[in-house]
């Protein structure tokens, strides 16, 4: 199963790069375009900051699978092993209950704004939108990946 | 209890006990907005619905770019070549190399705007070079952390823009409110390691100042001094936003590093790219969430209550903003930069505002705050980053840091008693317009 292995080990890092180097080329295109070509985009601020909301939602799946997410690790590194491994699982399946409210939200929001599309690509918002359900799942799917490795023992994660 | 009283209680006891029991910021904030929300019958909806609009902003793009341009700078040899300007002027007095490091701080802190990065930048050069000249761990590592701190109120600098957006006040502003303070804070810096290492010997490099030495080390870093030109004197000539300036420093500091100093290879971008959005994301989604949480608090007029108990205490300006320092000075012991800037900001801006402080000056107020919370453990995050480097537990760090610590709530404590530190300088150029 190697290439699940791949899939599993990159799938989120591919996608974030490529969208990071859209961001990057459509801001700096509308820099470009407005002093060299003296010609105002007018979809360049819209691409960048969609590919921006769906760069930080699957990134926010990524760092579950690089154990990034900012948190307060203090007080449960002074707390005994057996406490700290219980509060490890509350801890984690708030957050992952937490994910599947968003989904849940997430997927009913699309249906709020199912008529609307973007002033200038006329895109329609629920293809932006639809960037917090997928992360919030992305999240989810993570979460559990690291729930199942720590009750089969060995490394809760990379 | 009054229903704004029980929002008060869930929201923000919800918060603590989630986040002291090890649940991610973000996620706490998340839940507890969530908890309030069912408690009041409203739909949660309003959460994704708050975290989405929040999100979706243009100048938070500049978040992503200034990261991934400090970081393009720091590989492709631009903290280097800063170093070497600092060295040629600072190197021969006494203590110099931590002269010299404090004052490369400053300068990487106009193309980087995180305190972490800039830590890392000039630290893993001049920590091992202090070492070599017979610093102690402990110093060279206090120096480094403390230094690194410029990053963040040196412009650019990223919780500002966070601050900016997040209190609807010019970014542009809070950029050059920050120049002054941040000489003043390099200064007490240099002052603090001047008199340590005078008590302990630390010499210079013994070679005098020369001009030539000095041209020759501006004229290697000419491409790196040039940055913050580029970036600051766009974003003050009015020719670009800060977002587009941070992605014109993004090119530049690939064109520096590929073409000009060529010391950044194309298989550095890759994990670059990801590192940059895998920090963005662990910020962004905490703005989000935290953003629905302080929207649901100024609803119910939580802040206003804050600010009305709080004139029952005092009705001065510097003391409100000692008693705000205090208070983060704690706050940043146990929480991130930008997630104190996010949660607190509305909850302190009405309560200055009622008694006449700047929206900027608070602001400045804030990032030093913040600054002074990357050195404080449990969580200062700058001497995570020395420690590492210089090899010394965070124990002895923290307490070599101490004197610096001190240094840096003086430089507050004087910026929060002279507004115009923080405010002449964007009013100046106001006026020249």
């Amino acid at each position: 199963m190697s290439w699940w292995k791949k899939i599993d080990d990159n799938f989120e890092e591919y996608l974030v790069m490529f969208l990071m180097l859209v961001m990057i080329v459509t801001a700096f295109a509308q820099v470009i375009f407005r002093f060299v070509i003296q010609m105002s985009l007018d979809w360049s601020e819209e691409l960048a900051r969609y590919a921006f909301l769906w760069c930080m939602f699957i990134s926010a799946g990524m760092a579950v699978k690089h154990r990034r997410h900012i948190k307060v690790e203090f007080i449960m590194e002074m707390l005994p092993k057996k406490v700290r491994f219980g509060l490890e699982i509350i801890s984690d399946l708030i957050w992952m209950a937490f994910c599947l409210l968003l989904v849940k939200d997430g997927i009913g929001l699309l249906e709020f704004v199912k008529t609307q599309v973007s002033p200038s690509m006329e895109v329609p918002f629920k293809y932006i939108y639809t960037s917090l359900p997928v992360g919030a799942a992305l999240m989810f799917l993570r979460l559990l990946q690291q729930m199942v490795r720590r009750f089969r023992g060995g490394d809760a994660g990379v | 209890m009054s229903e704004a009283g029980m929002v008060a209680a869930i929201l923000l006891g919800g918060f603590s006990v989630l986040f002291l029991i090890g649940v991610p910021i973000a996620i706490s904030l998340g839940v507890a907005t969530v908890l309030a929300l069912m408690y009041l019958g409203t739909p949660t909806m309003e959460l994704v619905q708050g975290a989405m609009i929040a999100s979706d902003s243009f100048p938070f793009l500049a978040v992503p770019f200034f990261i991934l341009a400090g970081q393009l700078m720091e590989t492709g040899g631009l903290s280097r070549r800063l170093i070497g300007v600092a060295a040629a002027l600072m190197g021969h007095v006494t203590g110099g190399l931590a002269m010299v490091t404090i004052m490369a701080c400053a300068f990487f802190a106009a193309i980087s705007g995180s305190g972490p990065a800039t830590t890392a930048a000039i630290g893993s050069i001049m920590i091992p070079a202090m070492l070599k000249r017979g610093y102690t761990k402990e110093f060279a590592g206090a120096v480094s952390s403390s230094g690194g701190t410029l990053g963040i109120l040196i412009p650019p600098s990223i919780p500002m823009v966070v601050y900016g957006i997040v209190g609807n006040v010019s970014i542009t502003d809070m950029f050059l409110a920050g120049i002054i303070p941040g000489f003043v804070v390099a200064f007490t810096f240099m002052t603090t390691a001047w008199l340590i290492s005078r008590k302990n010997g630390f010499h210079g490099t013994g070679e005098p100042f020369s001009v030539v030495k000095f041209l020759k080390a501006l004229n290697e870093a000419k491409a790196a001094l040039m940055a913050p030109l580029i970036i600051l004197g766009g974003i003050y000539g009015g020719i670009f936003t800060p977002t587009e300036a941070a992605v014109v420093a993004v090119v530049y500091g690939m064109l520096c590093g590929f073409f000009i100093y060529r010391e950044l290879k194309l298989s550095d971008v890759p994990r670059m790219l990801m590192e940059t959005a895998m920090i963005t994301g662990s910020v962004m989604i905490i703005i989000g969430f935290a953003t629905a949480f302080g929207r649901l608090m100024t609803m119910y007029q939580i802040p206003q209550m804050v600010a009305t108990w709080m004139q029952g205490v005092t009705n001065d300006r510097f003391l409100l903003l000692m008693i705000i320092n205090v208070f983060l000075l704690f706050v940043g012991m146990f929480m991130e930069t930008v997630a104190q800037i996010i949660i607190l900001t509305p909850l302190f801006m009405p309560m200055a505002n009622k008694l006449g402080i700047d929206p900027i000056q608070l602001g400045i107020v804030f990032v030093i705050n913040c600054e002074l919370g990357f050195l404080t453990p449990p969580v200062g995050v700058n001497l995570f980053v020395a420690s590492n480097i210089a090899k010394v537990s965070i124990e002895r760090l923290s307490k070599a840091v101490i004197p610096f610590i001190l240094a840096l709530f003086f430089s507050v404590a004087v910026i929060s008693y002279f507004p115009e530190i923080s405010l002449w300088l964007p009013k100046f150029l106001k006026s020249l317009r």
